[in-house]
């Protein structure tokens, strides 16, 4: 994976905010926080290792001594009143590690260390992408460190939706729906879980959607 | 597919039998009930019948109802191979160790393996046919294929009450042959033998499938009957004359004259006379006598009971049947149509003397007496000790085993339960004489009964001369087997006196349970019982060395090479690939 193409030409979507075990804070810029979703995958560059980590909340935080008051209006009105709103309040995602890449850009999927706060993060590439779900073959084994998560109707729905066309790219429809079933045999998520996840996924990636 | 090894014991008991978890490479669609596993914990072989299998599906069908075909199909698959647990339930049925073969009385360790038994081990287990005394009597149900016959020891069978039971088209009756068809075999070739034994068989043959054809569900013939396989060996009496003419077959009619009311009884009781006229009988039959005796122009006391038939109704049909060319009824020309109607009225008057309750008694039962008319029924002389002469062919020296062909009353009841009565009644009397009373046990006289339930049960067998030769005739090698498709309905003592149990498919509960009489922990065996095909069969007790499910070699492919063997020839060829 090439790191440092996002290192020199891309604009970065947040930075490194807060580290809760293998999950981060990303405090996003104002401007990207639109780009940014549940169910996206998000680089955080290190200085020897980057993560790959996947956006498992969306978040928002209102900065110190300042309350919310209602308003009443369009947002562009709110701006001409306090033309630093953007600065009031921090948009935010939690996004949990699930492989890191070296500075040789090899990935492994897994834990290994932590990024430091400030390490800027950006959204990463449908290709990068594709190298993750390609990881060994085709696989889904970012979901060992995504356990947490599966059993979430709405976040499963929209990392297939976000990642739909990845997906699709990977190969035939059915082949891929089965590496899927075997990381959840392998995860050992109850029945009920697992007809939720696999149904899911047809809909919203082998389906027609 | 079928692997080697098919699974790991996960979890035993003695009492419930094993839990085998299959291995995810093993299509459970190759593992049927009744089939045989071994279970292998390293220290011993445990070998076992699987006695169920199943699986739970872990997944939520309403998943399924989201899918469109295509995934659906994919997703089912994908579950059935990778996640569902399918499982097997095994009943140990001997186990095998260092110090030899043995009912098993532990239970493997966990994780044992569950592999497919060589033949080499069942050998082991059940031993090898040798034409003498071992015969091949089917092959095992196992999983795949494995030459193999399982052996059946016609020495230990016949030496204690054995039971063939099956619901109707089961194959009873292709095994019945087969077995009297071996025990033939083993009369000839096993004489020097140790403990050799000679058996003579009395067969009620009610489809004449052993006297003449052994035939399919279509009635097509299929083979011919044991009878054509040893005719030197056999009598064969009938009831019907035609049968006796065209097949050259002794007449045995329902010899009525002279006969006792007691034995009379099992004429009339099918035939579903009251119980009041029953009570009456004997009194009927003193007042008949004398009167047959003294004012009838008989003349003689013999013919009683053609008082307790003659209405002025059945006069004619009366007279017919005695002028008949050939017939066995009466003598012919004996007496009058005239003299016949006088009769019955100076024998209602004569009745008349017992009381008016006696009298309605006797007339109202009359109609149903009629029916003797239309049944082999003989008032000549000469057929008054034919059901002892049976007998004798049984027990003396120089006789031979009976069959008993019902000819054209294979599905008259009454016929039958009144001749095997009489015949069993016979038997009895014979058996009882002085003669009989230091008999060793040198001969066997095998009474293969079907229908056995209509005189062996419940609150039957007490009474009939077969529920007395059961439970008293042992001593005197005397072995009855039952054949019969409503086991439910034997008496209690008369199943646990069954040594070698033979099951073909039974369907009601009820009869698979008393099938299952014998037999350790009877509970695990019943599905294998339910599951059972046409020509298999569970076989357990006396004459297997462990319960065996096995189809049954089939009769009709062998009959021809039996008859070679009967003659002096090899032995068949059809088990030159089964290791003997």
């Amino acid at each position: 994976m090439n790191i440092s193409k996002y290192r020199t030409g891309r604009k970065a979507v947040g930075e490194v905010a807060n580290i809760l075990g293998n999950n981060v804070s990303v405090y996003l810029y104002p401007e990207a926080y639109e780009d940014v979703s549940m169910g996206d995958f998000l680089l955080i560059t290190g200085r020897k290792t980057s993560f790959v980590s996947v956006v498992v909340k969306n978040l928002h935080r209102v900065r110190r001594e300042r309350s919310f008051s209602l308003m009443g209006m369009d947002y562009e009105d709110i701006k001409e009143i306090y033309p630093d709103i953007d600065r009031l309040y921090i948009y935010a995602v939690e996004a949990a590690i699930i492989g890191t890449v070296d500075l040789s850009g090899k990935l492994s999927i897994g834990l290994g260390g932590a990024p430091r706060i400030h390490d800027m993060v950006f959204k990463m590439d449908e290709e990068d992408i594709l190298e993750v779900f390609r990881y060994r073959d085709i696989s889904f084994d970012l979901l060992k460190y995504l356990e947490g998560y599966v059993d979430d109707d709405v976040w499963v729905r929209e990392f297939f939706r976000r990642n739909r066309e990845v997906l699709r790219s990977l190969g035939d429809g059915g082949d891929i729906l089965e590496k899927l079933m075997d990381t959840l045999v392998w995860l050992g998520v109850p029945p009920a879980t697992f007809g939720k996840i696999v149904s899911i996924f047809i809909d919203e990636v082998s389906g027609g959607g | 597919m079928v692997a080697e090894e098919l699974g790991v014991v996960v979890e035993a008991s003695y009492e419930g039998g094993f839990g085998i978890v299959v291995g995810s490479n093993v299509d459970i669609e190759d593992i049927p009930i009744g089939s045989y596993i071994l279970v292998s914990s390293g220290r011993y072989d445990y070998l076992c019948l699987v006695a169920d299998v199943g699986y739970k599906m872990p997944i939520d069908e309403s998943l399924f109802r989201y899918l469109s075909g295509e995934y659906s199909d994919m997703v089912r698959r994908y579950i059935s191979r990778r996640i569902v647990n399918y499982f097997v339930r095994a009943i140990p049925v001997g186990r095998a160790g260092p110090e030899g073969v043995d009912k098993s009385d532990t239970i493997p360790s966990y994780g044992s393996k569950a592999l497919i038994p060589s033949q080499e081990l069942l050998s082991r287990f059940y031993g090898r046919f040798d034409w003498r005394v071992n015969y091949p009597l089917g092959e095992p149900k196992v999983i795949g294929k494995v030459e193999y016959s399982i052996p059946i020891n016609i020495r230990r069978m016949i030496d204690l009450n054995f039971g063939i039971f099956g619901k109707s088209g089961s194959g009873k009756t292709f095994l019945g042959n087969l077995i009297v068809a071996y025990t033939m075999l083993y009369n000839k070739l096993a004489r020097d033998s140790d403990d050799y034994i000679e058996a003579r068989f009395l067969i009620f043959d009610m489809h004449n499938e052993y006297s003449l054809d052994v035939l399919d569900d279509a009635r097509r013939r299929v083979a011919g009957g044991v009878y054509k396989l040893f005719p030197d060996d056999f009598v064969v009496y009938t009831p019907d004359s035609r049968f006796a003419s065209e097949f050259r077959m002794n007449l045995l009619p329902i010899p009525l004259y002279d006969i006792s009311s007691s034995l009379l009884v099992y004429v009339l009781e099918p035939l579903g006379v009251t119980r009041a006229f029953l009570d009456n009988l004997s009194g009927f039959e003193n007042k008949l006598r004398k009167f047959f005796r003294e004012k009838s122009p008989f003349g003689d006391a013999g013919y009683w009971v053609l008082g307790l038939i003659l209405s002025k109704n059945n006069i004619k049909k009366f007279v017919e049947l005695g002028m008949e060319g050939g017939s066995h009824f009466i003598e012919k020309n004996y007496i009058s149509q005239r003299e016949l109607g006088n009769l019955v009225d100076a024998i209602e008057q004569d009745i008349a003397d017992m009381g008016q309750g006696a009298l309605q008694t006797f007339k109202a039962n009359r109609r149903r007496l009629s029916r003797l008319l239309d049944m082999p029924v003989s008032f000549k002389r000469i057929y008054k000790g034919v059901m002892d002469t049976v007998a004798e062919n049984l027990v003396s020296r120089d006789g031979r085993s009976v069959i008993i062909s019902m000819g054209g009353y294979e599905k008259n009841l009454p016929v039958y339960m009144a001749i095997a009565n009489l015949i069993g009644e016979a038997l009895w009397s014979r058996l009882n004489q002085p003669d009989m009373e230091e008999v060793e046990e040198t001969n066997k006289i095998i009474i293969m009964l079907e229908e056995a339930h209509k005189f062996l049960g419940r609150g039957v067998s007490e009474y009939s001369p077969f529920g007395r030769i059961a439970r008293e005739m042992r001593k005197k090698g005397v072995v009855v087997a039952p054949i019969d498709q409503k086991p439910y309905e034997l008496d209690p003592d008369v199943l646990s006196m069954i040594w070698t149990y033979i099951v073909f498919a039974l369907t009601d509960d009820r009869d698979i349970d008393a099938s299952l009489t014998g037999i350790d922990r009877p509970s695990l065996y019943r599905n294998i019982v339910a599951s059972l095909r046409r020509g298999e069969a569970l076989v357990y007790g006396y004459g297997v060395s462990f319960p065996v499910v096995l189809k049954v070699h089939d009769y009709s492919r062998m009959y021809r090479e039996l008859g070679d063997m009967a003659r002096g020839g090899g032995e068949p060829s059809i088990f030159d690939d089964v290791p003997g």
